[in-house]
């Protein structure tokens, strides 16, 4: 799938990053247009997490750049990223487990927003039935299926242009893992921009448009998941276990 | 006792407990969503009394004229609050929990010498409130109207806090927060003027609080710490950032302290126990049995990441051989003082050696232990009256009471450590200052042992020692081997192992380190150094008063530590001495120290938020993050 240029939403450009003395990212560079999917695709530690945490202003950037439609965002704090339309879903999904469902929500509402699906909580009810018959439920009572859930809906109800999705099928049954790729679909179907990071290259595959590979700390592949399904040696190299 | 004694305290407790409440949920509030331990706190609630009493001698002897100065004070202070989050804390939310502390110790320090400035020394009254000055008869009993008000009051501010909390977006940002404030921010929250008007909000319940002790507590410069220790055990016995627990706690430590003062002199299996006298001690003894049964608190849970930010801790290196070389060096340099220096310039000299060694024994527990101890005095204390009661009791010599005083010290921080280690983070640090609170409570009212608050006199060196210059170069050899022996244990297997339970606790636990009892192990080290600078401290002043172990003494330590910076060894010992000396030094030239040094603290914290060493050491090596 090609877009055109100016459909460019984020763009980040050898950015570089990590922790104290730990450094973990190397010039990473990513490419994200308006309503795809790319799957961010590596091993436990390759820096996948890291490249979503510092797009997002949460680890500070060392070097590089990120623009968010053409605007420098490296720098900010993360709560003037969201305002500008970038939404985080972390991996440990980190819901507030003393708040109720709606509490949740509550937290994350934003105005609507030009260019970017508008959500409400009914709206996210009938995408996730589930989190609609516990409306009242803590968050610290919910199974990790329904966190799960909770964490993605938190996220659009700041009405993102684009979403990064942290390992959203990690520590999930297989079961709940198809509902989650059923439901980031219908999410894509929406218009909904999507940078999702993920070890399950069966997940990525049933969702994705393109894959960006990361290994250690650097992007090592860029392409269509049909170019990186012709690639027998870029998977060999950088994904098989 | 009669029924109707008791009735009398108990609505006066209940009354004391209604502040106690408002005071606490204020800190509560705050420590909650900013995860600041805010000490200045009880300095915003002294302000409130001051204010609400110079306001209600301007407004009017009126009802019109109380209840505005009431509701200007609380406002007043809240807007004092959020102005010194703006100016100081905002500044330094990234930096280590230890030097939000310090900012807000160094806030204290100014607002005490602000009031002394105002309202001058000598503590004030306040109006009663007109149309309450009356009392309503119960059981035979007049109670005060004003204190039937404050009784209801407390549940009501319970009722309107948990509606602002449970029901407005406000609230329901600030509970987010209180859980994961990274990830509020990562949803568009604005955290900066969330953490403002939590400051705000807080602070002004601090100040309404102030304000309605007015007509029942004269104002006094002393009010601060008193209030703020009281908050600390409100909140943590009530468990932190538990609005409801808070409520308990103050109903119970109202109710307990009310039975104390109606139970009074009681005969009990011959004995006569004064319980009226266990007021001073018992809130803490309450503190100290709650936490040692329940960790959290009433009602609080552990908390999440306190101690765990990241870059909060740096290594402590190894010194080079170039490092004793050096540390000989200046011992020999100091050894030489007495050439040049005189009489005075000696007993400062003296003074900074033994407090060099007070803050480098809290540095063992703070720095390499990573245990933060807020009651650091105590052992100080226990020391210094060991060494008194043996010289004065006893008649020892003073080489008997300097070696005796270390072991006195690290017996009571065996038995306290004992206790302490079982928690963590804030919890541990109240513990240990609930311990130091009851050992100075005991001091100040065993007048047949510890002579009370007069404390002991007449405690002079030996006369091999009494010369100045003699004196002096005992402390310093003394303090100079304490220290040594210190830094020696720090790089001792027994030192990693310490930090390794600081730095990854369960790592640590899994690779066969009894972290626990290391930490134990730790508390009875620093004691006894701090022990054997409380004896010197006797003999140097020849006399001692409760005032070696109060909180105020708790404090300075802490001050000298996180001036010099906690993350180096020599650290606590420039801090020390740069505190001592100024001290002195200003003193000399206004009575308004606290207010310079506090300033000078709040300055050196905002430009140098690693410590004066730290930070010196970054310069030097070129500013590498």
């Amino acid at each position: 799938m090609t877009a055109p240029a100016n459909d460019l939403l984020l763009q980040a450009t050898d950015l570089a990053s990590g922790y104290g003395h730990a450094q973990i990212l190397y010039g990473v560079g990513l490419e994200l247009r308006r309503g795809e999917v790319v799957a961010l695709l590596g091993r436990n530690g390759a820096g996948k997490s890291t490249t979503l945490k510092t797009l997002m202003g949460l680890v500070r950037a060392r070097q590089g750049q990120v623009t968010l439609l053409g605007r420098r965002i490296e720098g900010l704090s993360p709560f003037r990223i969201c305002r500008l339309g970038l939404g985080y879903v972390p991996e440990e999904r980190r819901v507030f487990a003393g708040l109720t469902v709606m509490e949740n929500l509550e937290v994350a509402r934003r105005p609507a927003r030009d260019g970017a699906p508008t959500w409400t909580p009914q709206r996210l009810f009938d995408l996730f039935p589930n989190l609609g018959r516990m409306r009242d439920r803590r968050g610290g009572e919910m199974s990790g299926g329904e966190q799960q859930m909770l964490t993605i809906s938190r996220t659009l109800m700041g009405n993102p242009l684009a979403v990064l999705l942290d390992e959203p099928s990690e520590g999930l049954a297989p079961v709940i893992v198809d509902e989650m790729a059923k439901a980031i679909a219908e999410l894509k179907r929406e218009g909904l921009t999507i940078l999702l990071s993920e070890q399950n290259l069966r997940f990525a595959t049933a969702i994705a448009d393109r894959a960006a590979i990361i290994e250690r700390g650097t992007i090592r592949f860029t392409g269509t998941m049909a170019e990186l399904f012709a690639n027998a040696e870029v998977r060999e190299q950088y994904l098989a276990v | 006792m009669t029924f109707a004694d008791l009735l009398a305290q108990l609505v006066n407790g209940l009354a004391n407990a209604s502040t106690l409440f408002l005071l606490a949920s204020g800190l509560s509030l705050i420590f909650g969503v900013t995860r600041v331990v805010n000490f200045a706190h009880g300095s915003l609630y002294m302000i409130g009394t001051y204010g609400a009493i110079w306001l209600a001698e301007h407004l009017g002897g009126s009802g019109l004229g109380f209840w505005s100065a009431v509701l200007m004070a609380a406002c007043g202070v809240a807007l004092l609050g959020a102005l010194m989050e703006l100016a100081v804390l905002k500044r330094i939310y990234g930096a280590p929990e230890l030097f939000q502390l310090l900012a807000t110790f160094a806030v204290v320090l100014v607002v005490k010498d602000v009031a002394l400035m105002v309202w001058g020394p000598e503590d004030i009254l306040g109006p009663r409130a007109p149309g309450l000055t009356g009392a309503v008869e119960l059981a035979g009993q007049s109670i005060p109207e004003y204190d039937v008000l404050l009784i209801a009051l407390g549940p009501l501010v319970l009722l309107a806090l948990k509606l602002l909390l449970e029901r407005t977006r406000w609230g329901v940002l600030i509970r987010a927060a209180t859980e994961d404030r990274e990830m509020v921010g990562a949803l568009g929250v604005n955290q900066v003027w969330l953490f403002t008007s939590v400051f705000a909000l807080g602070s002004g319940l601090a100040g309404l609080a102030g304000a309605l002790q007015m007509p029942r507590e004269p104002a006094s410069l002393g009010l601060d710490l008193i209030a703020i220790t009281d908050a600390f055990v409100v909140v943590v016995v009530g468990g932190l950032g538990s609005l409801g627990g808070a409520f308990l706690a103050a109903l119970l430590i109202g109710i307990v302290k009310a039975l104390c003062f109606a139970l009074g002199t009681v005969e009990l299996f011959g004995f006569t126990l004064n319980f009226s006298k266990l007021t001073l001690v018992v809130e803490f003894v309450l503190m100290a049995l709650t936490l040692a049964l329940r960790p959290w608190g009433f009602a609080g849970r552990p908390l999440r990441g306190l101690r765990e930010a990241p870059g909060a801790i740096e290594h402590v290196r190894t010194p080079a051989r170039r490092f004793w070389v050096i540390a000989t060096a200046i011992a020999a340099l100091l050894a030489l003082l007495p050439a040049v220096a005189d009489d005075y310039a000696l007993v400062l000299a003296t003074d900074c050696a033994i407090f060099a060694l007070f803050a480098a024994s809290l540095h063992f527990l703070m720095g390499p232990g990573g245990l933060t101890s807020f009651g650091h005095a105590a052992y100080f204390g226990v020391g210094a009256y060991a060494a008194g009661l043996l010289a004065k009791q006893a008649g020892a010599s003073m080489l008997l009471a300097l070696v005796a005083a270390p072991f006195a010290a690290a017996a009571f921080a065996l038995v306290f450590g004992w206790f302490c280690v079982r928690l963590t983070g804030v919890y541990l640090a109240m513990l240990t200052l609930a311990f130091a609170q009851i050992v100075w409570s005991v001091a100040w009212q065993w007048d047949d042992v510890t002579g009370g608050s007069n404390g002991l006199v007449g405690v002079w060196p030996a006369p091999w020692a009494a010369d100045k210059t003699h004196f002096y170069w005992l402390t310093i050899a003394l303090c100079a081997g304490a220290i040594a022996l210190l830094w020696r244990v720090m790089h001792a297997p027994f030192g990693y192992s310490l930090r390794a339970g600081r730095d990854a606790n369960l790592r640590a636990d899994a690779i066969g380190i009894d972290v626990k009892r290391v930490q134990w192990i730790a508390f009875p080290a620093a004691g006894a150094a701090a022990g054997l600078a409380g004896a010197l401290y006797v003999y140097s002043k020849g006399s001692l008063a409760p005032d070696v172990m109060a909180i105020s003494r708790s404090v300075d330590g802490l001050v000298m530590v996180l001036l010099g910076g906690v993350q180096t060894l020599t650290g606590p010992i420039v801090g020390a001495v740069l505190f001592t000396w100024l001290q002195d030094e200003i003193l000399r030239r206004t009575e308004y120290w606290r207010l310079i040094l506090g300033l000078a603290i709040l300055g050196l914290v905002l430009l140098f938020p690693r410590g004066v060493v730290g930070s010196l050491r970054r310069v030097l090596r070129g500013g590498e993050a």
